[in-house]
This record gives structure tokens, C-alpha cells and sequence, in this order.
């Protein structure tokens, strides 16, 4: 039973903690442009593709695949904006950006599918190899999600909270208008907003490769991190990472129970948050701060 | 003017992606025939009466229905490298009666809604003698009724036995269906593998239940054994270290495990980093080069898996497929996937010789008298279900990535 319980905590902890990197991202979009990504779970993916282009195929080191794919995501997550959200930002239609959103997932899908061709590929994991504790062999990559996973959720918190550059976000964020009056650059804002959001959600698709395969089935992973965000409570960042590691847990102790059902038993709960505290568990208490 | 110019961008934007989604299940490639084809093509006709349209001078038009898109395109990029190889060698010796094979395909999609569309369009150009279907038994079952209904033969790359099930006619398997797997599997864990409390682990899809109940008919009724647990698991489940703890805590002495593609790398790779020191057996998928090499070959090495063929098979039309799949796709090395529809093709083409023309309703008669028909994978002749192959292996996964023949079992 111990064993059964060790397992089942440590894989629900590190794919509770990729769905909290997504759904990060997902709610510093929500509130710096006030709409849902829907391709969120494709940049994970296309992460996880440069991931495996920059370490198999180029064959560089581990700092050199860190390096270069921070810096291919960063200058992605501004063509990402500049491509999706610029264009429509004015748009009369309040869903345009999300529409676009659903466009660019579709494209970003088939872009992959071309270059990197349609069979599933391997990337080696960052730690490989296994360690045992209480009888229970466990992946060290599982380590290294949960530790990477949770330096750089507290790296957002540190920038939001403590950063004078953070809190030039957070007002351009909540108000375009007053900020601009302010002298705040909003357009440079939403960059490195979407700059921040493509690098943590393309490390993310770093960490979780090694544990799946890398193909554009990893794209599935942001249903998941939607229930998190809404679960936590729909644009609060705390809620958003408590909310997407419960569901990762609650994910993988039910798996004990039903294997089959398992996705019903994490949409339930999303349907009993909905109808209990539509807000989320965190949605009224702490709704004005990161 | 912005304004107006937002809308019309955001209207652009949103018609530009239904009219791509509709673009993509309606695309139509068509894939002529490789050099050395001197007959004028022929343009499709709405009717579908008529010798005429399946005895002219122009190409021999075999149907392609598979993924072109979506999640699964890998599994129709599967069956295409196959089936072009083959009609690309047909072509080059001088195709069938003199006419070159020519392949045209439609995207069978996502859901099973799409592949029926894909079939249904195919099957209205009325030129198609056969066609080629999905990996994937859910999507060929799904176009049974609308393959019924035109009568022309469809050759499933699947091997669930709900295929046969249908008693459809023209619906063909070329593999070894999962009735007979099934056994070989029971038989392979308990007398090859010493297994006396199995634990069964599968995809609840057509293909892992098919076969899971086929082992488990088998086990009680061969070997009086039931098994010690039994887990199922999703189509694109990607956890599995918490499904095998659970497959694990029931006392099993051994995995038998079903299911395809990157859910075998998936679960090779899983057991592995928990150390399972149990004797594991896998379905076709886990002999796979492609999900060896995703699970790593150390995590895959030791396992058992019944297939339909090893590079290892001592056939002369095996080695050639090898040598000429090496020329044509240097940079990736053949799976037995590939050989289901390149054998496929030959099958047709046999069949169509056989005949004598290429109308469907002969091509069909003249598969039932195919016999002992030599391909790469296998010897053919169909049995009473329109199965094709005769023989399966059962293999041992290696530390160097290849895949070892232990047994090799004829059914007919």
C-alpha cells in the first residue's frame, strides 16, 4: 500500500507540476490580454520538439540545449503575439483572440508534423535513471520537474510580488489605458508577457518529454491545466498551481481506483467546483494580487 | 476603418480555418504512377456501372483511406510508405495487365465520422478497384456498411476479428487476425515464459479488448488459469507508472501486455524504470524498431512480443523488401507496419492479374482463390474469415535493437 502510495505521489506531483507551468502561463495571458490560449498545449509540444532538436539532433550539452531553447522560445513567444494576438487586440469581437488562438494550435500542430515528421520521437531524460525509496523506484526526471517546476513558479511570484518590472506588468495588465497614460511601454509588457509565458511552457514541454514521447499527442496535457486554472479559481496565479497539482494527484490516485474513468473522476471534480464555488477555491480571497 | 479592418481580418481569420478544416477532410492526393507510365490518366465518372471504367487504358486506381492528418498521421504515413514502395516496384516491372497502379488517397482523419466521409468519397469517383484502410481495426469496422453498399474490396490493416465479425464480403484482412494472436500470446507466457498468474494490462480500444478476451478465453480454457489482475488503460494514456503499481500490488507473475504505438515505448519504459523484474510480454508494437528505440532498447530488451514479422525472417521476399525499402527510405528503417499494406498491394495486384481486369467484383473473386502466395511478411491464403496470412512469429526483443525469432507457428 505504502508502495502503491509513493508511486502514485511522486508521478501525480511532477505531471501536477507540468500542468501548473501551463497553467501559469495560461493565466498570465488571461491577464495580460484577457483571453484563454488555446494553443497552450502545443507550445508545450513545440518545447519539447526544440527540445529534442537542440539535444539529439544538434547533440548539444545540456547547458547548451537550456540556452538555446530559452532563447528560440523567447523570440517565439514574441512572433507568437505578433502573429495571434497583435492584429486582433482591437477587434470589436471580444472572441477574435481566441479564435485566432484556436487557428495558430491547428498550424503550430501541422508546422511540427512536417518538420519533425509524424513518428514519435525520444529525447534521454535530464537526470536518467531511477532511485529507491521505501521499496519504491522512482525516475529522478520526476525530480527534476518538481525542482525545476517549482523555481520557476517561484520565480513568476518573485516577479509579480517583488520586481518593480513586474508590477509595471501587473498594471498594464489590469489597465492598458491608464497604464499608457502612465508612460508604462504596454506593447513591450505583452512581449515579454508572452515571452515568459513560451519559455515556462516550453520547459515544461522540456521536462515532461522524457516521460512520455515527444509527438504532438502532448498537446492533450492542457485540458488538464484548464481544469487546474478554473479549479483554483480563473485568472488567480496561487489557485491556478494548487488547483493543477490537485488535479494532477487526484489524477493518479484515482488511476488506483479506475484506470479507465480516471479523466471522469478529475471533470467531476472540475463540475463540483463549478457548482459549489464557481469563483474556484481561491477565486474571491486573493483575486487582486499574483 | 481599424475597426472595420479588425473585423475583416477576424472574420478572414475564422473562414480561413473552417474552410481548412474542411479542406483537410476533403483533400484529395493523388499520387501518379512513377515513371514508365505512357497511359493517359483516366478522368473519374459518376457512375459506377460499367467494365469500361475499370478496363480502360489508364491507371489501375487503388484507394488509399487512412490518416493524412491529426494526431494519428503517423499511422497513415505507415500504410502509404508501404503501399507506394509496392506499387512503385509493380510499376517499374509494368504495372498490372499493362497499366500502372496509381495510388489516390483521401484523409481518413480523426474520428471514425472522417474515415466514413474519406471512404464514401473515394468510393463515389467510381474508378476505384480497392481499397487500402486504416491501421487502426475502429476506422475499418466504421466503413463497413458504406463498403457493403459499393462493393469494392477493402483491405484492413488491422487484425481485431470484429473486422471478419462484420461477415462483410469485401472487407480482407491481411494479418493474422487477434483470435489466433491471442492464443499464441497464452501460449508464449505460460509455457514459454512460465507465467501461472498473469497480469493482464490493455487498451480498451477494438484491438487491446479483442485480444485481451482472446487470452483470457485462452488461459482458462487451455491452461485452467485465471489471471491475477487485470488493467486497462485509455488510447493516449501517457502515466503508466501508476496503473503498473496497480497491475503490480495484485501479485501477478508476469505482464501480458496489448496496445499500440507510443503507449508500448510508453509502458517498455515505465516497467523498466521501476525495476520490474518480471517476464513481460507485448503485442505486435513492442517489437516495433520505432517503439524500442522511444523506450530505449535497454528498457525493451527481454521482451517477448508475437508479431507478424522480424527483419530476421529468413525469406527471400523479406531480405528483398528490406534491400529496397533501404533504397527508397534511407532514413528510416522498416516496420512490420509497413509491410501490412505493402503486401496488401501485391495481394491486389495478384488478384487483378488473376482476374484478369480490375473491376472490383472480379478483383474480389480472384482474392478468394489466392493460395499460398508468397510476400514479404508472410504466405497467404485466406481462410474462411478473409484472413490472408498464415504465419506469425514469436520474438525476443534484443540489447543491439534487433528483434530475435524464437518460434515461428503456422496456422494453415
Amino acid at each position: 500500500m505504502l508502495v502503491s502510495f509513493l508511486q502514485l505521489t511522486a508521478s501525480g506531483l511532477a505531471v501536477g507540476m507540468i500542468y501548473a507551468l501551463m497553467a501559469v502561463g495560461l493565466v498570465l495571458l488571461v491577464r495580460a490580454v484577457g483571453t484563454m490560449n488555446f494553443a497552450q498545449g502545443d507550445l508545450l509540444t513545440l518545447g519539447a520538439f526544440v527540445a529534442y532538436w537542440l539535444s539529439v539532433q544538434l547533440g548539444l550539452s545540456l547547458a547548451g540545449t537550456v540556452i538555446g531553447a530559452i532563447l528560440i522560445f523567447a523570440i517565439f513567444g514574441v512572433l507568437f503575439m505578433l502573429t495571434v494576438f497583435w492584429p486582433v487586440r482591437k477587434s470589436s469581437w471580444p472572441q477574435a483572440i481566441t479564435i485566432c488562438t484556436i487557428g495558430a494550435s491547428t498550424i503550430i500542430k501541422n508546422s511540427m508534423t512536417l518538420i519533425w515528421g509524424s513518428r514519435a520521437l525520444n529525447i534521454p531524460p535530464i537526470l536518467p535513471g531511477s532511485v529507491q525509496i521505501c521499496g519504491v523506484y522512482l525516475e529522478k526526471q520526476y525530480f527534476v520537474i518538481i525542482g525545476v517546476a517549482a523555481l520557476i513558479i517561484w520565480g513568476v511570484f518573485l516577479l509579480f510580488d517583488k520586481l518593480y518590472c513586474g508590477r509595471i506588468m501587473q498594471a498594464a495588465a489590469q489597465d492598458k489605458y491608464a497604464a499608457t497614460i502612465m508612460g508604462i511601454p504596454t506593447f513591450i509588457t505583452i512581449a515579454v508577457t508572452f515571452m515568459i509565458v513560451m519559455c515556462i511552457v516550453g520547459i515544461g514541454g522540456y521536462l515532461v518529454a522524457p516521460l512520455f514521447v515527444v509527438s504532438t499527442s502532448l498537446s492533450r496535457l492542457q485540458l488538464r491545466a484548464f481544469a487546474g486554472v478554473v479549479i483554483g479559481g480563473f485568472g488567480n496565479l496561487k489557485g491556478a498551481v494548487i488547483g493543477s497539482i490537485a488535479v494532477g494527484l487526484i489524477e493518479s490516485y484515482s488511476s488506483y481506483v479506475t484506470t479507465t474513468y480516471k479523466d471522469a473522476v478529475v471533470f467531476l471534480l472540475l463540475l463540483m467546483v463549478l457548482v459549489l464555488k464557481p469563483s474556484g477555491l481561491f477565486g474571491n480571497r486573493i483575486s487582486d494580487k499574483a | 476603418m481599424k475597426k472595420q479592418l479588425s473585423k475583416v481580418l477576424a472574420l478572414t481569420l475564422t473562414a480561413g480555418l473552417a474552410l481548412s478544416g474542411c479542406a483537410d477532410s476533403k483533400k484529395t492526393e493523388t499520387t501518379a504512377a512513377p515513371a514508365g507510365s505512357a497511359a493517359p490518366e483516366t478522368p473519374a465518372v459518376e457512375s459506377q456501372a460499367g467494365n469500361s471504367t475499370y478496363n480502360n487504358d489508364g491507371t489501375i486506381k487503388i484507394g488509399g483511406a487512412y490518416q493524412l492528418s491529426g494526431t494519428n498521421v503517423f499511422q497513415g504515413d505507415i500504410v502509404k510508405e508501404g503501399a507506394m514502395l509496392a506499387m512503385k516496384e509493380i510499376n517499374e516491372k509494368g504495372g498490372v495487365l499493362g497499366r500502372q497502379l496509381e495510388l489516390v488517397e483521401e484523409d481518413a482523419g480523426e474520428t471514425t465520422q472522417d474515415t466514413v466521409t474519406a471512404t464514401t468519397k473515394l468510393l463515389e469517383r467510381g474508378d476505384i478497384t480497392a481499397i487500402l484502410g486504416c491501421l487502426s481495426s475502429s476506422y475499418n469496422i466504421a466503413v463497413s456498411e458504406v463498403i457493403k453498399e459499393y462493393q469494392v474490396p477493402l483491405f484492413a490493416m488491422g487484425s481485431s476479428a470484429n473486422v471478419w465479425k462484420e461477415n462483410n464480403d469485401f472487407m480482407w484482412q491481411i494479418r493474422v487476425t487477434d483470435n489466433y494472436s491471442a492464443k499464441v500470446m497464452t501460449k508464449a507466457a505460460v509455457e514459454n515464459l512460465g507465467m501461472k498468474k498473469p497480469g493482464l494490462f490493455y487498451c480498451t480500444n477494438s484491438f487491446g479488448q479483442g485480444i485481451a478476451d482472446g487470452v483470457k478465453t485462452s488461459l482458462k480454457e487451455d491452461y485452467n488459469i485465471d489471471p491475477a489482475g487485470e488493467v486497462t488503460f485509455a488510447v493516449g494514456e501517457t502515466n503508466y507508472s501508476a496503473l503498473l503499481t496497480q497491475l503490480l500490488a495484485s501479485g501477478c507473475d508476469g505482464i501480458i501486455a496489448v496496445s499500440d504505438g507510443d503507449e508500448s515505448s510508453l509502458i517498455m519504459k515505465q516497467v523498466y524504470s521501476m525495476r520490474v523484474d518480471l517476464p513481460c510480454i507485448g503485442s505486435a508494437a513492442y517489437g516495433t524498431i520505432m517503439n524500442m528505440e522511444n523506450a530505449g532498447l535497454d528498457a525493451a530488451a527481454g521482451w517477448y512480443t508475437v508479431s507478424d514479422w522480424s527483419a530476421e525472417l529468413e525469406m527471400a521476399r523479406s531480405q528483398a523488401f528490406i534491400e529496397s525499402w533501404n533504397m527508397e527510405y534511407p532514413d528510416k528503417p522498416p516496420l512490420q507496419q509497413n509491410l501490412y499494406s505493402y503486401d496488401a498491394v501485391y495481394l491486389l495486384a495478384e488478384a487483378i492479374e488473376q482476374a484478369g481486369s480490375a473491376d472490383p467484383a472480379a478483383v474480389k473473386e480472384a482474392l478468394k482463390g489466392v493460395k499460398n502466395y508468397e510476400g514479404a511478411m508472410s504466405v497467404y491464403t485466406p481462410d474462411t474469415n478473409r484472413s490472408f496470412a498464415t504465419t506469425q512469429l514469436l520474438c525476443i526483443n534484443k540489447e543491439d535493437g534487433s528483434v530475435g525469432i524464437v518460434e515461428s507457428l503456422k496456422f494453415r
